[in-house]
C-alpha cells in the first residue's frame, strides 16, 4: 500500500475541521483584509472628509481666537502627567511582579487590574461628591484619575515586556563589567523603551479620547470640545473640524505606537530564549512590595470603590432595584457580545493569515489596527454618519472595532513568535492549510485569546463615550446611569450601580491576573 | 590560578554539582566534556558568579570568590568573559557598538585602535554596521567572540559556542579564537564533541552526574581512563576503543 492509499484508508483525523465555507481562502483573507482596512479607514476617511467638506477658513479662525488653544493647552497638559501617573503607578508593580518572587504575588497581580472596574469619569463623579474642593475641579486631578485608570494598562503592557527580557543579555553586561545600575541603564531601559514608549503613547490616547471625566471635572479638552460643539451647539461643521484635528492627533500617536511595535518584533524575534528568574524577597521586603503594589492601586480602586461602599451601606438599597437589574443585564450582553465578536474576528484572523504563509504586509499591516484604539471615540462615534445610524447593534459594533485591537495585536505578535515549521509539520503529516493552524497554532494562542477576550469583556462594560453618543432611545446601561446621576450631582444614588459594575467585572479580572500568573505558581 | 575547591550546588533535592575541585594556571586551556546535564554548563555558571555554590569555595589568584552560599566578588569585578551558545549579541546595538561594549576605560583614540584590532581580528570589518539579527550564526558567533576578548578578560569561558555550527565554520572559530587569545588568559571550553574538546585544549576534564569523572593532561585521560564509564564515554565520543589508541 502506497502513501496515498494509506491516506485514504485511514481514518480522518478526530479533531478535523470542515473547511470554513465554499469561500477559497485566499478570497476570505481578502475580504477580512478588505474589512479590517474598512474598520481603521472608515473614521479616518469620514473624519477627513467631514473635515475637509466643512472647512471654512473664517470658523477656523473664530475657533482659535476663542476655545482651541484652552482646548489643545488643557488636552497636552493634561496627557503629559496623565502618562507620568501611569508609568509611575503600572510600571513599578509591573517590575517588582517580575522581577522578584514573593509570598503573595499573585494577589499583587490581581490588585493592579482592579482599577479596570473603575473608569475616569466615574472616580471623577465619586471623588467631586464626596470632597466638595477646589482640588477635584482641577486638570492635575482629572490627569491623576486618567493616570490611575490606564495604569492597569501600562502594568499589562511592562509586564510581558519585562517577562520577555532573556537573562543572558544581563549576565554577558555583567560578564563585560556593568555593574546592576549600568545594565538597568545600558540594557534594561534600551531594551524596553520601545514598550515604554507604546505605553505612554496609549496613556496618552486615553487622555485624548477621555470625554466623561474631563466633563464632570470642567476642563475643556479636545474631546470636551468636540461633544459640546456636536450636541450641546448643534455646530456639526465645527465639530467635524475638531474631530480632524482629534483623528491627525491620534494619527501622530499612532505612528510611534507601531514604530515601536514592529522594533520591538524585530528585537525579539529570536527563538525563546531564558528568561530573567525572578529573585526571592525576603519578609520584610515582601511587605514593603505589597504595600508599594497596594498604593498604586488607591487612586484608581481603594478610594473609589471605599466612597461607593461607604454611600451604599448607608442607603442599604438602590433607588430602583429593577432599573438596576436591567441596566446590568444590557451591560452584561453589550460586553458579552463584544468580547464574543472580537474572539470570532481575531480567530478568523489566525485561521486566514497563518494558513497560507503570511506576508510581511499583512504582519505589518495588522499594526494599523492599532488606530482604531487611539482614536478618540467621539471621534468613532462621529463616524458612524455622524451619529445618524445607533442602536444597540451600532454599539455593539463600534465598541468591537475600537477594542479588537486589544486583542488582535497581542495574537498577532505570539503567532510571529511561533515557528513556521509546526504548522509545516502539520501539513506534511496530512493536515490542510486550516487544520493545521485550527490544531496547532490556536492551541498554543488560547492564553492569548483568553486574556484578550476577558480584557475586552471589561472595557466594554465600563465603556461610556460610544454609548452615550449612539445610543438609541430607551437605552441605558450600568455606564451611562452612573455618568446620569454624576450630571445631576447625586453620584451617592450610583453608588450602587458602581460596585455593580465592579462586581460584574471582578471575576474576568480575577481570570485575567490567573492567565498572567508565573508559570510556576499556574502549576503549583 | 583558578582555584575550586569541592563547589557543590543542589536545588532543593536535586544535586546539580558535587564537590568539583580543580586547578587551571594563567594561560591554561581547559576543555569541559560531558553529556546533556551533567552540570557542565552549572559549573561555570557558579565560576562566572551567577550562582552562588551550596558548598565549596573558588578562589582567583588567592582572592575569594564564592564560597557557601555567599559570593564575595560580584560578576563584573572578576573580569571573566563569557561566550553563551546563543551569543546573546544585544539587539539594539549593532556589530561594531556590540564588541565596543565591554571596552575598558581609555581615551579615545586607544579604545578606536582597541576596537578596530578585535573587528579585524575576526573578520567583522564588512559586517560592522549591521543589525545582529541578519547576522548567519557564524557570523553572530564572531561578534560573540570579538566582544568577550575586547573587554580583555584574565579567564574566557566558552559554553558551548560551536555547537549549532557545522564543522568548516567551527574549525575556522577554533582557530580564529586561539590566535586571537593572549598567552595569560586562561580559558575554558565546554561541548559535548569529544575532538572539538581534543583540538582546543592541554587539559580535559569529564563530567557526568554533576561529578568529576576523570581530569588531567587530555592524552592522559584518552590513554588511561580512569573508570569504565569514561573509556565508554571516550569510545562512543570518538567512535573508537580509549586507552592505549593516540588522542
Amino acid at each position: 500500500m502506497n502513501v496515498s492509499e494509506a491516506r485514504r484508508a485511514s481514518p480522518a483525523p478526530p479533531t478535523a475541521v470542515p473547511d470554513i465555507t465554499a469561500l477559497p481562502p485566499h478570497l476570505a483573507r481578502r475580504a477580512l483584509l478588505v474589512a479590517l482596512v474598512a474598520s481603521v479607514s472608515a473614521p479616518a476617511l469620514y473624519a477627513l472628509g467631514r473635515g475637509i467638506l466643512d472647512f471654512s477658513l473664517p470658523w477656523w479662525s473664530h475657533l482659535w481666537a476663542t476655545v482651541l488653544p484652552g482646548y489643545l493647552w488643557n488636552s497636552l497638559a493634561t496627557g503629559l502627567v496623565a502618562v507620568a501617573c501611569a508609568v509611575v503607578l503600572g510600571g513599578m508593580p509591573a517590575w517588582l511582579t517580575v522581577r522578584y518572587r514573593f509570598v503573595g504575588r499573585q494577589w499583587g497581580i490581581f490588585t493592579q487590574l482592579l482599577p479596570l472596574t473603575i473608569p475616569a469619569y466615574v472616580a471623577a463623579g465619586l471623588f467631586q461628591e464626596a470632597w466638595r474642593s477646589p482640588f477635584f475641579e482641577s486638570r492635575m486631578a482629572l490627569s491623576v484619575e486618567i493616570g490611575a485608570a490606564a495604569a492597569p494598562l501600562v502594568f499589562l503592557y511592562l509586564r510581558v515586556a519585562l517577562a520577555r527580557l532573556p537573562a543572558s543579555l544581563f549576565e554577558v553586561s555583567a560578564s563585560l563589567g556593568c555593574g546592576p545600575l549600568q545594565r538597568l541603564g545600558r540594557i534594561a531601559l534600551p531594551l524596553l523603551g520601545a514598550p515604554l514608549a507604546a505605553a505612554a503613547c496609549l496613556v496618552a490616547a486615553e487622555a485624548l479620547g477621555e470625554f466623561g471625566a474631563a466633563s464632570r471635572v470642567g476642563i475643556a479638552t479636545l474631546s470636551v470640545g468636540l461633544h459640546q460643539q456636536w450636541h450641546g451647539l448643534q455646530r456639526p461643521e465645527l465639530a467635524h473640524m475638531l474631530a480632524l484635528l482629534l483623528f491627525v492627533v491620534a494619527a501622530l500617536l499612532a505612528t510611534p505606537l507601531i514604530r515601536a511595535g514592529l522594533r520591538y518584533q524585530r528585537e525579539n524575534s529570536a527563538a525563546e530564549q531564558r528568561l530573567l528568574q525572578a529573585r526571592p524577597l525576603g519578609p520584610g521586603w515582601t511587605v514593603l512590595a505589597h504595600a508599594a503594589c497596594l498604593l498604586a492601586v488607591v487612586p484608581g480602586f481603594v478610594a473609589p470603590v471605599g466612597l461607593a461602599l461607604h454611600w451604599a451601606l448607608a442607603r442599604r438599597a438602590p433607588a430602583d432595584a429593577l432599573m438596576l437589574a436591567r441596566d446590568g443585564g444590557t451591560t452584561l450582553a453589550v460586553a458579552l457580545a463584544c468580547a464574543g465578536a472580537c474572539l470570532a474576528l481575531t480567530v478568523a484572523f489566525a485561521l486566514l493569515f497563518r494558513a497560507d504563509r503570511r506576508g510581511r504586509t499583512a504582519d505589518r499591516g495588522v499594526w494599523l489596527v492599532a488606530l482604531n484604539y487611539l482614536t478618540p471615540s467621539s471621534v468613532l462615534a462621529l463616524a458612524w454618519l455622524g451619529g445618524a445610524l445607533s442602536g444597540v447593534a451600532v454599539i455593539v459594533a463600534a465598541t468591537t472595532l475600537k477594542l479588537l485591537p486589544l486583542m488582535l495585536l497581542p495574537v498577532a505578535d505570539a503567532m510571529s513568535r511561533l515557528p513556521s515549521a509546526q504548522t509545516e509539520s502539520a501539513r506534511a503529516l496530512g493536515c490542510s492549510p486550516l487544520q493545521a493552524v485550527w490544531r496547532t497554532v490556536l492551541p498554543q494562542l488560547a492564553p492569548v485569546l483568553a486574556g484578550g477576550a476577558l480584557l475586552v469583556f471589561v472595557l466594554a462594560a465600563t465603556e461610556l463615550t460610544l454609548s452615550l453618543a449612539l445610543q438609541p432611545f430607551g437605552y441605558s446601561s450600568l455606564s451611562l446611569r452612573v455618568f446620569a446621576y454624576a450630571g445631576l450631582h447625586m453620584t451617592q444614588l450610583s453608588s450602587f450601580w458602581i460596585l455593580s459594575l465592579v462586581l460584574l467585572c471582578i471575576y474576568p479580572i480575577w481570570r485575567l491576573a490567573t492567565l498572567m500568573a508565573p508559570s510556576e505558581a499556574r502549576h503549583a | 590560578m583558578l582555584e575550586a575547591d569541592a563547589l557543590t550546588l543542589r536545588h532543593g533535592p536535586h544535586t546539580l554539582l558535587d564537590g568539583a575541585s580543580f586547578r587551571l594556571r594563567a594561560g591554561g586551556r581547559l576543555a569541559l566534556v560531558g553529556p546533556s546535564g551533567g552540570g557542565k554548563t552549572t559549573l561555570l555558571r557558579l565560576l562566572m558568579g551567577f550562582d552562588p555554590p551550596t558548598a565549596g569555595a573558588l578562589r582567583w589568584r588567592g582572592e575569594l570568590l564564592s564560597a557557601a552560599g555567599r559570593i564575595h566578588v560580584p560578576v563584573e569585578r572578576r573580569r571573566f568573559g563569557m561566550v553563551f551558545q546563543e551569543a546573546a549579541l544585544f539587539p539594539h546595538l549593532n556589530v561594531v557598538r556590540n564588541v565596543a561594549f565591554g571596552l575598558r576605560p581609555a581615551e579615545p583614540a586607544t579604545r578606536r585602535e582597541r576596537l578596530d584590532h578585535w573587528i579585524e581580528r575576526f573578520g567583522l570589518g564588512p559586517l560592522r554596521n549591521r543589525a545582529v539579527q541578519s547576522l548567519s550564526g557564524g557570523e553572530r558567533q564572531r561578534v560573540a567572540l570579538a566582544r568577550a576578548l575586547a573587554a580583555e578578560p584574565v579567564l574566557l569561558l566558552l559554553d558551548e559556542p560551536f555547537s549549532n555550527l557545522d564543522r568548516p565554520v567551527r574549525v575556522d572559530l577554533m582557530g580564529r579564537l586561539t590566535d586571537a587569545m593572549d598567552a595569560q588568559t586562561a580559558c575554558i571550553l565546554v561541548t559535548h564533541d569529544f575532538r572539538d574538546a581534543l583540538d582546543f585544549g592541554n587539559e580535559l576534564m569529564l563530567l557526568a552526574d554533576g561529578r568529576i569523572q576523570q581530569s588531567g593532561a587530555a592524552e592522559g585521560v584518552v590513554t588511561a581512563p580512569a573508570s569504565d564509564w569514561v573509556r565508554g564515554f571516550i569510545a562512543s565520543s570518538l567512535g573508537r576503543p580509549a586507552g592505549g589508541g593516540q588522542a
